[in-house]
């Protein structure tokens, strides 16, 4: 599991095609494909990026999104005062993790349910923000960025987004980094015993996966050309890519991207039938995953079997 | 303006005592159960719309709806843990929390949502009044007076049946030592269904209160629950005193805020208070641990 | 031989009730330090006192000559001072592997060559037997196997000092020889060693010096032969 296992070629060969196809897929599709695809991406990044703090360390950081939603008003308002998005997202990614070291001194202190909580709460208290802040974030109303189709521009760069935090994930798992993670998710006690800098880890955790969070709410933002405190803090951006990560199988590494894909295409073809109780489905499918799969789709055994027998390799499924 | 400081604190102080009377429940079921209920604001919304539709439709005045609520809520929370916290309360710890969330918040969102779908409008509060008290020249509400007197009492009841009774003394068994408690042969399960019906018929109750004071939304309850989390935090966990001292603090507080800085803020208070506590002092201002 | 532990005038008090008192004894390099004393007599807190988990309310404890009461246990473990836990304390859903890879990686000294921490946590298992077990999940394992890793764990630290709570509570005869075994081989390493120990023939068989506790006082130290022949002693464990 550690580092030193080269990726294999047909790993490489994988990833390629992978790559190859959703390169050439603005050619082919609608833009109604394309848009959703862009949403999958979006929701990859999330729930990839979540997990490295909820699934390596443990920690279910239910305020994620506040990274999401930070990045985004941080690259709108920072557009509308005339800086092109480049820029924009470029200042919106620092100054999102900024707030993330910033954050992260209290919240080390927290642990399990008090996490959870705490994390929870900082969402809310964005949401308070966004709304308050009018000369800033226009209130409840929100804010719109000069506007522009970037439908296929923000598509690329989502994918990448998805791609590179998958890597980030990856190479953090195999490295002592992520051994100390999930040292700290097991016992933080007796981590801290055995000399690893917990507090700092934990901080090091939190501030690396609002990176990718706030590069994407930032894309977001571009691409939608309107944001809202309900669309980038609300409940369903918030706990949907948890959902996903959770639905799929926390902590592994197939887990987040089996559960995004999942839910989307049920999303695709339940939620747009139903105009309603999209929220209420959520829980239901917390309430599902809580009481019966707890590990998630990945580490059920016909999954299992299934994938062994496509041929993938059983180090996506730890 | 001594006036409106004092019409202020009475409004914080009841408040606080909503806050309290419903982060008590929350506090003795997460000692015993050891599972974070974050679908315990629903109860008080919930508690509220039934009072609402008890008034409306039939006349029955808040107080008597909430004395009808706490049995309702009892068997209704008692259910809750049977069917759905009963499964993975014996889970390893961390997969129980991991659980207890996505339960607990799901049920949330469900009943939230639901709500908001079948109850199409806010609930503005209840036209039901009674006439005004004058002490020292101030004027008060006598409904609030009445409101913050049941709420002394529930405390009260609830503070004696801990103390007193076998079952109460079972659940302070089990919060200080749920392995003892078992070995002695305290049934947890039961006991711990119970108690949680007990945590639920406070927050119904207090969701009685609350809609005599204030507009009642399907949405609130998220926002709610993490507000008693913080009462919780602040008054120490399994502290009733703590629980009650923990709600005056914050409904004084928002009140507070809401006067000085003005009330759209008074949402981030609870939050902010919640920070503090837990970088100075973890382990609340009134609890023993 | 030269000091290698010295605890003085250790005393800890939790919410009034003492825990330790007064407690001063010195661990020579090399030996094999037994702590024994009946149940609740502050041997554990002794030893969270020592490797930092637990603060002593007053007294130092030096290690080498430093003072070592007051630093981070993670501090103290780079220094050299790893243990076991009781009840056993593995990372329970990581390998074996990793398990004590965490000690190799994050508990040695950090001047030592930090490259080689997988070999060396390889060499840990090869030590307590459990190499062909690495792969396997560390709550799989047997409760002796489980102890093993934990002296593994500990071991890939690279310690002067291993403070083993109880390795032998729980173990079949069996167990328990090999277990024993592995305790000598570790004192062949020239690794300084305490122990506590509730079975009194291992202590006496194995231990240079024994520090008795009791009610979280010293009660006598010495040899076994002197500790055993003591009437103190025999009156806190008969009377």
């Amino acid at each position: 599991m550690m580092a030193g296992r080269r990726p294999s070629v047909s790993f490489s060969v994988a990833v390629f095609a992978v790559a190859a196809v959703f390169a050439v897929l603005p050619a082919m599709t609608v833009s109604y494909g394309l848009v959703w695809l862009f949403l999958v991406a979006v929701y990859l990044t999330l729930a990839v990026s979540y997990d490295i703090v909820g699934g390596t360390m443990g920690h279910m950081n239910l305020g994620h999104a506040s990274f999401f939603g930070l990045g985004a008003y941080s690259t709108v308002i920072l557009m509308n005062q005339g800086l092109s998005f480049w820029a924009a997202v470029a200042l919106a990614v620092p100054v999102t993790v900024l707030f993330a070291a910033l954050i992260s001194y209290p919240f080390t202190r927290l642990t399990g349910a008090y996490f959870a909580l705490g994390t929870f709460g900082l969402i809310s208290l964005m949401n308070v923000l966004a709304h308050n802040l009018r000369d800033l974030t226009g209130g409840s109303g929100g804010i719109s960025t000069p506007p522009g189709d970037r439908t296929v521009e923000a598509y690329y760069l989502a994918v990448i987004a998805a791609g590179a935090t998958i890597a980030l994930s990856r190479s953090i798992a195999r490295s002592r980094f992520g051994l100390a993670l999930r040292s700290i998710r097991e016992d933080a006690d007796t981590a801290r015993a055995f000399g690893v800098p917990v507090d700092l880890y934990k901080c090091g955790a939190l501030v690396i996966s609002s990176a990718p969070a706030a590069f994407i709410g930032g894309v977001y933002a571009w691409k939608a050309t309107y944001i809202s405190p309900s669309s980038v803090f609300g409940l369903e951006i918030a706990l949907s890519p948890i959902v996903m990560t959770m639905l799929g199988g926390s902590g592994t590494a197939a887990g987040p991207i089996v559960g995004v894909v999942f839910l989307t295409i049920a999303q695709e073809l339940l939620w747009t039938r139903i105009p309603y109780l999209h929220l209420a489905m959520y829980g239901v499918i917390m309430v599902i995953i809580g009481l019966l799969m707890p590990g998630g789709i990945v580490r059920s055994r016909w999954f299992r079997r299934v994938m062994t027998r496509m041929g993938m390799s059983s180090r996506w499924m730890d | 303006m001594p006036s409106e400081i004092i019409q202020l604190t009475v409004g914080g102080i009841l408040l606080g005592g909503i806050y309290g009377l419903a982060a008590m429940g929350l506090s003795v079921s997460f000692g015993v159960l050891r599972i974070l209920n974050l679908a315990h604001g629903e109860f008080l919304m919930v508690g509220s719309l039934i009072t609402y539709a008890l008034f409306v439709s039939l006349g029955v005045n808040p107080f008597l709806g909430a004395l009808l609520l706490i049995p309702i809520f009892i068997l209704l929370g008692a259910g809750f843990y049977w069917v759905l916290l009963k499964p993975i309360a014996r889970k390893p710890a961390r997969d129980m929390l991991t659980a207890s969330v996505l339960v607990t918040l799901g049920i949330a969102l469900a009943v939230e949502d639901l709500t908001a779908f079948l109850w199409e409008r806010p609930v503005t509060g209840i036209a039901y009044s009674l006439p005004p008290l004058e002490i020292g020249g101030v004027v008060v509400s006598s409904v609030r007076v009445l409101i913050l007197i049941f709420i002394c009492c529930m405390a009260a009841a609830f503070h004696v049946f801990l103390r007193t009774t076998f079952a109460g003394k079972a659940v302070r068994a089990i919060t200080q030592c749920r392995d003892g408690a078992e070995i002695v042969g305290v049934d947890i399960a039961r006991i711990a269904a119970w108690t949680f019906g007990l945590g639920a018929a406070a927050a119904g109750a207090a969701g009685a209160f609350y809609v005599t004071l204030f507009t009642v939304t399907p949405a609130m309850g998220i926002p709610l629950t993490v507000k008693y989390m913080c009462v919780v935090v602040l008054g120490g966990l399994g502290s009733l005193i703590g629980s009650v001292l923990g709600g005056l603090i914050l409904g004084l507080s928002e009140a507070a805020a809401a006067y000085w800085i003005g009330p759209e803020w008074s949402p981030c208070v609870a939050f902010l208070l919640l920070i503090v506590i837990l970088i100075a002092k973890p382990e609340g201002f009134f609890g023993s641990r | 031989m030269s000091v290698m532990l010295e605890c003085k005038s250790l005393s800890v008090r939790f919410d009034g009730l003492a825990a330790l008192s007064d407690v001063t004894f010195r661990v020579q390099e090399g030996d094999l330090f037994g702590v024994i004393g009946p149940n609740g007599a502050g041997k554990t807190t002794l030893f969270n006192v020592i490797s930092g988990t637990l603060r002593p309310t007053s007294g130092e404890v030096y290690f080498q000559g430093r003072r070592i009461s007051g630093l981070a246990p993670g501090r103290i473990c780079r220094l050299g001072i790893a243990g076991t836990f009781q009840p056993v304390r593995p990372f329970a859903s990581l390998s074996v592997f990793e398990n004590v890879l965490v000690g190799a990686c994050f508990g040695r000294d950090r001047r030592g060559a930090s490259k080689d921490s997988e070999r060396h946590a390889h060499e840990a298992l090869r030590f307590v037997g459990l190499e062909s077990k690495a792969d396997r999940i560390a709550q799989d394992l047997t409760p002796a196997e489980k102890k093993r890793l934990e002296i593994a764990r500990a071991l890939a630290t690279d310690p002067q000092v291993i403070l083993l709570d109880e390795v032998l509570s729980g173990l079949t005869q069996v167990e328990t020889t090999e277990i024993l075994a592995l305790v000598r081989r570790i004192q062949d390493k020239g690794i300084t060693a305490m122990l506590i120990e509730h079975v009194m023939r291992v202590v006496m068989e194995l231990c240079g010096t024994v520090l008795v506790l009791h009610h979280g006082a010293r009660l006598a130290q010495g040899t076994p032969q002197e500790v055993m022949n003591n009437p103190e002693v025999i009156e806190a464990y008969l009377g």
